[in-house]
């Protein structure tokens, strides 16, 4: 069962990392979005099947296992800086934490993540509906757009407005923009999902705020203005 | 209460060991603190490692020590002393350019501290034997975590980590001591090392999460 799920898990990670290569225009971007999907998780049924070649091949690109330093590996070490994909159990485990801590902020990207990209039918072992792979290989300027979806009237419109946009930069795992009096910052992980909570915005929000969901599509949430929209383009 | 990561089998090979005298701290018969090891280059390494891992995990062991008698790694949750074979540590170490493997595996003793701190080994207590395994690999997680942060400072192979966590696997999958089949080990690192976060109860947070995928629980 899990390597039929592999593989279509895989076969549309290579579409839509195509279609993203398209949008972006960089094949070896594409190229590299499938590199980087073919480590195993904790969570594979198969994953006591692989040897240490299979393993250094799939995880660190290398049929060696000792040939390779950190240093050399600019591509699995980025990826980092966006963090891992996580899976809708892991971002499930994640959001219960946050419900039971609320200091804990990272989980709010999580419970919202859950709720709308990991609902009925999106097995625990399966990354969030939406994702694609090789957003955190992703580096340099890009257009962002961002609004929240009620109309406010009065001082509130003027805090709360419909439609922001500018420069957002990209380096291999983290995004920065600054909209709205605030600089935000965040990351990307390898399926391409944006995360920023209160955490990142300076200065600090005082209400909860995070953007959370696919980059092409995600959603922005803040305690005062209520739900809205974010999304990243080509420029 | 040991929490440890010694071979079974090579436990034999340090039976031959001579011991040194004990130190405060250092309770065993064939232990001494770090501090009195005569190699400037090693001391000095150890020494430096015990203060990084200390603040990475935020906490202090009340002794850090050498064993000539023991063959592999422990930390000693009683006496909260972290506790490591001469030559098992030389033996990881070496050939010259593997230091960074054995201070992984001190990091790993040093997370199964940081779970005892926090409360994590109670699970150990439990009756499900699964629960060791995830203990394992979420002590590898967090050695991952921590040897990512070091990667900061220090030219890191992570390769030559995961294939000595791969090694350190074992196929006992029906006993109560499994501690995680290879690849699980290799993955539950390799996830930690590129799990980028601010502190430390946020990486451990993580990691529960990651290691939750071993079915802890069936």
């Amino acid at each position: 069962m899990f390597h039929k799920q592999n593989a279509m898990i895989r076969a549309g990670f290579v579409v839509l990392g195509l279609a993203v290569g398209a949008v972006f225009g960089s094949s070896a971007q594409a190229q590299q979005f499938k590199m980087n999907i073919g480590c195993p998780t904790l969570g594979s049924e198969d994953l006591g099947k692989y040897t240490i070649d299979q393993l250094n091949e799939a995880c660190h690109n290398s049929s060696s296992g000792s040939s390779s330093s950190s240093s050399s590996q600019p591509v699995q070490v980025a990826s980092a800086e966006g963090g891992a994909a996580l899976s809708c159990g892991q971002h499930k485990a994640l959001a219960a934490f946050a419900r039971m801590n609320p200091g804990f902020v990272e989980g709010e990207t999580s419970q919202a993540i859950v709720s709308k990209y990991c609902g009925d039918g999106v097995p625990d072992n399966s990354v969030p509906q939406g994702s694609q792979a090789g957003g955190d290989l992703l580096s340099g300027v890009f257009r962002f757009e961002r609004g929240y979806h009620t109309q406010y009237s009065g001082a509130k419109r003027s805090i709360c407005q419909p439609y922001y946009s500018g420069d957002a930069y990209l380096e291999r795992g983290k995004i920065t923009f600054t909209s709205g009096g605030h600089t935000w910052r965040g990351t990307i992980s390898q399926n391409s999902f944006v995360s920023i909570t209160r955490d990142g915005v300076t200065p600090r929000p005082k209400n909860p705020t995070s953007i959370s969901g696919p980059m092409l599509e995600a959603e922005l949430y803040n305690g005062y203005c209520g739900y809205g929209f974010f999304r990243l383009s080509a420029k | 209460m040991r929490c440890c990561w010694t071979y079974v089998a090579g436990a034999l090979l340090g039976l031959g060991a001579m011991g040194a005298p004990a130190h405060a701290g250092c309770t065993g018969a064939y232990q001494y603190p770090v501090a009195d090891i005569e190699s400037d280059i090693m001391r000095s390494i150890l020494v430096s490692t015990q203060s990084d891992i200390q603040e990475f995990f935020n906490f202090r062991f009340d002794a850090f020590c050498m064993d000539s008698e023991e063959y592999g790694a422990y930390y000693d949750v009683q006496e909260n002393t972290l506790v490591v074979g001469v030559e098992f540590f030389l033996d990881v170490a070496n050939p010259p350019g593997n230091i960074n493997r054995a201070i992984a595996i001190l990091a790993h003793e040093a997370a199964h501290a940081f779970q005892a701190k926090h409360g994590l080994l109670n699970m150990l207590v439990e009756t499900n034997p699964h629960r060791v395994k995830c203990i394992e690999l979420h002590a590898d997680f967090l050695s991952g975590g921590y040897m990512g942060w070091r990667s900061e400072k220090y030219d890191i192979d992570v390769s030559k980590m995961t294939e000595m966590f791969y090694g350190f696997g074992d196929q006992y999958t029906d006993q109560d001591t499994h501690h995680g089949l290879g690849p699980e080990r290799f993955i539950s690192f390799r996830q930690g090392f590129l799990t980028k976060v601010d502190d430390e109860i946020t990486l451990s947070s993580v990691g529960i999460a990651y290691v939750s995928q071993a079915k802890c629980d069936d």
